[in-house]
């Protein structure tokens, strides 16, 4: 019985620990986080841009982008959550779906044509805090203002 | 055991008989080479879980993909286990083509090999490789440098070197160490037989050294042959290439096998000791130098760099050594494959990601090679710009210029491409305007800037033809670029037109850029007295719809003097504008007084009346004044109050009683005070008591 016991004991133990027995650490939130940001980024950037100002080249631009920043939310909002420093964590994630609504706001306002609606919707996802909570939390691929740097 | 099914390109030709007077070493690599063409076959396919790269050896032969790429990408992307199967370039390509292992992913270096996979259709989309990075050739040679080639001067003239080895080599003093290969070559071979070419094409074959040309589908270039065995057509007669001891000249070896196989074999040297010379990579030697994977001694301790850098001067350039690497994605539409596509995706990613390529710079970089760090990252583009002006006036378009310069030394300078200016907005790039590059991968973009924000340029991928002397032609892809934002701030304006004083305040119009850019901007009336250097306080405020650009509206404000001005502001969108300040005077208002109906009885008076502003406060009071008319002596004529009454805030009628002397006759007034305000009288009315 008592054998029974101990070896239900380690299974539990083996499955808290994440059935491989490590621990997910802050280190590695970066990591994942910062690979779910390079390929957005590159998925973005690898979105043809629009040819012209007008709101329907946008529209077209905005409405290939959208679905690659929903996915990177839902891939975010995936990410393990370690106790370090758990509530930037949690606000960042928070902030990148709250973002994704934003894109999807945008892409709207553009297909309908209404330009103050763009605006409205641009200066919504500005205003996102996001890109300062990856910094708080130490992502340093998830901002597109960093930009890339040229090879030396 | 299965056989790899070949499609498309030959199989390796089995090994002739005189291949056993090769080294122990040098069988042991041909063993590893073939098992690591067959382990493949034996291996699961990709899942969705795992990423297999099948691809060159100097990848995996240079510790890189051990310790630096596996780790970091399983890090970033710990849904994938990733595994690489290291082979000659050509093996990894037929690979990759075949669907042998079920790889997911090839990196090659090879570009005469490359555009034939690409061409075959074995790459997703048809796309050209991702430029990844890059190192560069060297010529190793033995201790003793009996060749000369470093004494000789042709340290840094490949072309002379290889005549240098080669006349050596005809003397009986050194041996050449080639990983041969045919269709399956290492893209090291591929790069060796464009160095005899330029060695021929320069006129410095030495006497005693005949070469055949190689088969266009195997790599092209020259090589080396008896020349007893050197058909008359020029072409080389094995397949295409000199594969067989038979046909290769006494001093010229082939080792086969991985990259560090060669160069250790080259290293021992057994055949004429200390006197073997190979040509490698730059990554596979500094990192057996610095003793492999685990440190330790130099695993080529007999050997040192005796020809690298081609220098300008020198027949070939200054590009003839640089050694480019690429990965693809391979089709999954072709038979026989099993891709793991977002895996690869996000291998791809990654390997062009930024931090990746930074970490390249760190990588075997502290080896003591002059030469410093091997690899050299190369995904993106150089991307320069110009003209982002920190503050810029509403409407005013803005000129940006700059260069996407070519990341791959030696290859042409990037036309055509799109390039494009982005606002950055909660992290994300939104574009704006973009524009092509010229001839010399110059741009200028011409863009308004609606609101105030982080801008970049930025490119997106671009493909481009690399090589186009090669059938089919040969290209590549470099990954997007972007600068980092430059901070741009949107001035609003503000034109104050019109500042008129009212009965309750000021009456304001104006003119405001930009135009309202959504229905959050407003325009505030900001008033102080004119005495005051305080604050300015809100006197009204208007909202503006999306589009307006002029506005008219009232505020209020008490009587006195004033110094108004407007402010026109919406959140971020750009710097709030404040106008010019005008003064004005808001007179007293004054509140008049009538009466409405006057009823007497028997002595007792009823006034109604009205004012014509109700009293912001109930304090203020209305008196019912009467003169006698009559029975009065003249020095006694003056008003007496006979009744008064309060009117509360807002009202404006009242009602007043009072008492009268019954036949006398009167003169009726109302007074009206109130505190702030000059006292008001309404006209006289006269009324005789019955």
């Amino acid at each position: 019985m008592r054998r029974a016991v101990l070896v239900s004991l380690t299974a539990a133990a083996i499955l808290a620990s994440g059935c491989g027995g490590h621990t997910v650490t802050k280190k590695d939130v970066i990591a994942r986080a910062n690979g779910i940001c390079v390929n957005t980024l590159r998925a973005v950037r690898g979105v043809h841009p629009p040819g012209n100002t007008s709101l329907t080249a946008l529209a077209t631009y905005l409405g290939k982008v959208a679905p690659i920043i929903d996915k990177e939310a839902s891939d975010t909002r995936s990410l393990p959550r370690p106790a370090q420093d758990r509530t930037v964590l949690d606000r960042y994630v928070n902030a990148v779906s709250t973002s994704a609504t934003q894109y999807r706001a945008l892409a709207t306002a553009a297909k309908s044509g209404n330009a103050a609606a763009v605006s409205q919707a641009l200066a919504a996802l500005r205003a996102n805090p996001a890109p300062g909570l990856a910094g708080q939390y130490g992502l340093t691929e998830c901002s597109a203002s960093a930009g890339t740097k040229a090879p030396s | 055991m299965t056989q790899p099914i070949f499609r498309g390109r030959r199989p390796l030709p089995a090994a002739p008989s005189d291949v056993r007077r090769l080294l122990p070493l040098s069988i042991l690599g041909l063993l590893a080479a073939a098992a690591m063409m067959l382990a493949p076959a034996m291996a699961s396919a990709d899942s969705a879980s795992t990423v297999t790269i099948v691809g060159t050896s100097d990848v995996s032969d240079s510790g890189l993909f051990t310790n630096l790429i596996k780790p970091g990408f399983q890090a970033a992307f710990p849904q994938y286990t990733l595994n690489y199967n290291g082979a000659a370039t050509g093996a990894a390509i037929q690979a990759a083509e075949n669907g042998t292992g079920g790889p997911s992913a090839l990196i090659v270096h090879a570009a005469s090999l490359e555009n034939q996979f690409v061409a075959g259709g074995f790459s997703l989309n048809n796309q050209f490789g991702h430029a990844i990075f890059r190192n560069d050739f060297i010529l190793a040679g033995t201790t003793g440098d009996v060749a000369g080639v470093g004494s000789g001067g042709a340290a840094n003239n490949i072309g002379q070197a290889f005549a240098d080895l080669a006349a050596a080599g005809v003397a009986g003093n050194l041996t050449f160490d080639s990983r041969g290969g045919t269709n399956n070559a290492p893209g090291t071979t591929v790069e060796e037989h464009q160095l005899w070419a330029l060695m021929n094409s320069s006129g410095l074959t030495p006497t005693g050294v005949s070469l055949c040309t190689v088969a266009a589908g195997d790599g092209g270039g020259m090589t080396p042959i008896l020349p007893a065995d050197l058909p008359a057509s020029g072409q080389c007669p094995d397949s295409g290439t000199v594969t067989g001891p038979a046909d290769l000249p006494p001093w010229y070896r082939i080792v086969s096998g991985n990259q560090a196989n060669n160069v250790i074999a080259t290293n021992a040297c057994t055949p004429t000791p200390h006197n073997c010379y190979a040509l490698t990579d730059r990554g596979t030697y500094d990192f057996l130098s610095a003793g492999g994977q685990g440190g330790g001694p130099s695993q080529v301790s007999q050997l040192s760099i005796v020809a690298r850098d081609n220098s300008a001067s020198a027949p070939g350039g200054p590009f003839a050594l640089l050694n480019y690497f690429h990965a693809y994605i391979i089709n999954p539409n072709k038979p026989g494959e099993a891709v793991n596509v977002p895996g690869a995706q996000a291998l791809v990613s990654f390997l062009t990601s930024p931090s990746f390529q930074a970490s390249l710079r760190n990588y075997l970089a502290n080896t003591g090679d002059p030469g410093g760090p091997p690899f050299i990252g190369d995904a993106s583009p150089g991307l320069s710009s110009s003209g982002f002006p920190t503050l810029v006036g509403p409407n005013t378009p803005v000129t940006v210029t700059g260069t996407v310069a070519q990341s791959q030394p030696g290859f042409a300078p990037l036309s055509g491409q799109t390039v494009s200016v982005d606002q950055v907005a909660g992290g994300i790039p939104v574009a704006v305007a973009s524009s092509n590059t010229n001839g010399s991968g110059g741009y200028s973009i011409t863009f308004v800037p609606k609101s105030s924000g982080s801008y970049q340029v930025v490119t997106g991928e671009l493909s481009q033809v690399e090589n186009a002397s090669l059938s089919p032609a040969y290209g590549d892809i470099l990954a997007p670029a972007a600068t980092s934002a430059s901070s741009l701030t949107v001035r609003g304006t503000n034109s104050l037109t019109t500042a008129q004083a009212t009965s309750t305040g000021v009456t304001v119009a104006g003119s405001v850029g930009p135009a309202a850019p959504d229905g959050n901007a407003t325009v505030a009336i900001m008033a102080r007295p004119q005495s005051s250097k305080g604050k300015f306080k809100s006197a009204g405020t208007s909202k503006l719809a999306a589009g307006q650009s002029v506005y008219a509206f009232s505020g209020k404000l008490a009587a006195g003097k004033w110094t108004v001005e407007t402010v026109y502001q919406d959140g971020s969108q750009f710097v709030s504008a404040t106008s010019v300040t005008k003064n004005i005077t808001v007179k007293q208002r004054t509140t008049n007084v009538s009466f409405k109906k006057t009823t007497v009885q028997k002595g007792k008076i009823t006034v109604s009346g009205a004012l014509s502003l109700a009293p912001a406060v109930s304090k203020a009071k209305v008196m019912l004044l009467a003169l006698q008319t009559s029975r009065t002596r003249a020095a006694s004529a003056k008003f007496k109050q006979i009744g008064k009454t309060t009117v509360g805030a807002g009202k404006k009628k009242f009602t007043i009683k009072g008492k009268l002397k019954r036949g006398v006759s009167y003169v009726l007034e109302l007074e009206y005070v109130h505190s702030g305000q000059p006292t008001t009288f309404s006209k006289l009315k006269s009324i005789a008591v019955k």
